[in-house]
């Protein structure tokens, strides 16, 4: 072969070379350009440029991807587990250890500025057509707007990491289903044997039972999780197609059977727990979780005590006296909780919530909510300074600004979760701003 | 040959079967108007101040009036900013008033939410996308008045529920067929 046939052979070999990688490069970008994670719009929502001006409308039915480049940014993968992704929409800066906060952009409808977190996305409509551009997913992904893909397998090998063993084990206990009472109660208390100060080693199911018999509502929260997701599930079965505009009555079913089913006072402890659940900012770590969700509850307890604001439609609609429960009517009085407003965003998720289909997140903080009552009712939750106040009646999210916080000096809002100290206010993330003494 | 007794008693078996299904009642345009929460009956010559008081930006689109036997009721389908609560809302509601002939006071007896407008950030959401769709109906033997309410939205079919009025509570409460749950 002579020297022009091999220089040849070379340079069609370099060529070849280089078609091959740009395809490969192009396959990557294909690739790359949908990561597995994606969802689907079930409601108009809005896109903007990079500067989150320009705002587009992009309609239902488009399927929306976070860019692979901010995946790889955030968790240094562009396919990461659908858990993750979860915990991203849940608590965005947590999630992504502060590399995603908010930022500010001028609402469309209302002219003023706001703050939002806002993620780089992929769109492709129902045509084919591809936009890029930014997005304000978190307010959608807890709204009933979006589908995301994937979230509804439960991941039981989550690698969430847990700092408090003893709370953990209890809240893993919790969250297992179809588990009888006395022997779920078995495992709680020998798990936390050695700071249980109403337990030894227990080793005998009859002596357990005088204890169980005996602790009131330390054992009837734990019971009450248990016969709480019966009823939810069979509730999500027999009720199939709640969405936004017939929640309300769907809300007034649930809690009508809720009454009929657990009686007034266990439905009111349900419906803190609910509340607690829907209320508090979502945390990774399940002791400040539980802090935060306790904090809620200490509202709503201290708004019962006080009988705050007691006027609820919801009551009179079902035929229940105002007076039926101090809870139930703290928690129902009109506009109070917004999560349980006739056509709030977040009712109906609550309303579908079904143990069998719920991802583990779900059901961990729900789990959560019902162990923060057992903890508060033990002692083991402690509210420190005016956090303790009987009139710590109101909180907001650190986002808003409703008129009467102006002339209210904020709580420090400080809570020990069995022995460990917590402040509410140095987490990441939407946070709870807390006050005491409004009239 | 069949009895001209037993014709009889058939006749007035079916017109008593005929007579006791509730009667359909008539829901009649009347003017209104408002200032804020405070709303004028023109025809009553009385103020009324809606469910909600603390609200603002009301704007009343109609009015009814519903009349059988001792009752009178009216009512009011507006929209408003509920001021109530951490942030406000902007809601659409169908408020249900009782003209009390004892005391001839007009009072709430049920206050619907229609439609509440998204409040999360950047939404696209600006304006209501339900209705609402009412029948009125009494049931003269059992003295009930009963008013079925459809929400109704463009891309959901809802089904309508019945609400009852219960005398005792003084409040249109929700009716819930014996089922499941």
């Amino acid at each position: 072969m002579d020297t022009k046939a091999i220089l040849n052979i070379i340079k069609i070999t370099i060529v070849l070379q280089i078609i091959a990688a740009t395809l490969a490069f192009a396959n990557e970008a294909v690739d790359n350009s949908s990561s597995k994670v994606s969802y689907t719009n079930t409601r108009t929502v809005r896109l903007r440029d990079k500067h989150l001006r320009n705002p587009v409308n992009v309609k239902k039915g488009s399927r929306i991807s976070l860019d692979p480049e901010f995946l790889k940014k955030v968790f240094g993968t562009t396919t990461p587990t659908a858990e993750q992704i979860q915990q991203l929409m849940l608590n965005p800066e947590e999630a992504s250890h502060g590399k995603v906060v908010t930022q500010s952009f001028k609402d469309t409808n209302t002219g003023q500025y706001k703050y939002d977190y806002f993620f780089p996305v992929i769109v492709v409509d129902e045509i084919g057509k591809m936009l890029k551009g930014q997005m304000a997913l978190q307010a959608y992904f807890r709204s009933e707007f979006v589908e995301l893909d994937g979230l509804t397998i439960a991941d039981d090998n989550s690698r969430v990491a847990y700092q408090s063993p003893q709370t953990s084990d209890r809240v893993r206990s919790l969250i297992k289903q179809n588990r009888r009472v006395t022997e779920a109660a078995a495992t709680d208390y020998c798990t936390t044997c050695s700071n249980n100060p109403r337990s030894g080693n227990i080793q005998d199911l009859s002596n357990l039972k005088d204890v169980i018999n005996t602790a009131t509502t330390s054992t009837s929260t734990h019971e009450l999780w248990i016969k709480f997701n019966d009823f939810a599930r069979e509730f999500a079965s027999n009720n199939k197609h709640i969405s936004k505009s017939n929640a309300g009555r769907y809300k007034r079913l649930y809690i009508k059977s809720l009454i009929e089913k657990f009686g007034a006072k266990d439905a009111g402890i349900i419906l803190t727990a609910l509340t607690g659940y829907m209320e508090s900012p979502h945390r990774q770590n399940i002791d400040v979780q539980i802090a935060e969700i306790a904090a809620v509850i200490k509202v709503i307890e201290n708004r019962a005590q006080n009988r705050y604001k007691t006027k609820s439609k919801t009551l009179r609609d079902i035929g229940a006296s105002q007076d039926l429960d101090a809870r139930l009517s703290a928690i129902l009085a009109d506009w109070q909780f917004s999560a349980w407003n006739d056509k709030d965003n977040s009712l109906p998720r609550m309303l579908n919530y079904n143990p069998d289909t719920a991802d583990t997140t779900t059901k961990r903080k729900l789990a959560m909510a019902f162990e923060a009552q057992k903890l508060m009712n033990e002692g083991n939750i402690e509210f420190i300074g005016k956090m303790n106040d009987s009139h710590l009646q109101h909180y907001h999210a650190n986002y808003v600004s409703p008129s009467w916080s102006n002339s209210r000096k904020r709580v420090e809002p400080k809570v020990k979760v069995n022995g460990v100290e917590i402040d509410l206010s140095k987490q990441r993330g939407a946070k709870h701003v807390f006050y005491a003494e409004i009239s | 040959m069949i009895r001209i007794d037993f014709i009889i008693i058939t006749i007035l078996i079916l017109a008593n079967i005929a007579l006791a299904k509730p009667e359909n009642l008539a829901a009649k345009k009347i003017s209104c108007s408002n200032k804020n929460t405070v709303v004028s009956f023109g025809e009553l010559k009385k103020n009324y101040t809606l469910y909600d008081k603390n609200s603002v930006s009301v704007k009343v689109y109609n009015c009814e009036k519903i009349q059988s036997g001792s009752y009178q009721f009216y009512t009011v389908f507006f929209s408003s900013e509920v001021r109530d609560g951490v942030e406000p809302k902007k809601v659409l509601t169908y408020e249900v008033i009782l003209l009390d002939k004892k005391d001839n006071q007009l009072k709430t007896v049920r206050s619907e939410t229609v439609d509440q407008l998204d409040q999360s950030t950047d939404s696209t959401n600006t304006k209501f996308e339900n209705s609402i769709k009412t029948g009125w109906k009494y049931d003269k033997d059992k003295d009930l008045v009963m008013l079925k309410v459809n929400i109704e939205n463009k891309t959901e079919k809802n089904e309508p529920y019945i609400l009852v009025f219960n005398k005792k509570n003084q409040w249109f409460e929700d009716y819930f067929p014996k089922s499941k749950n």
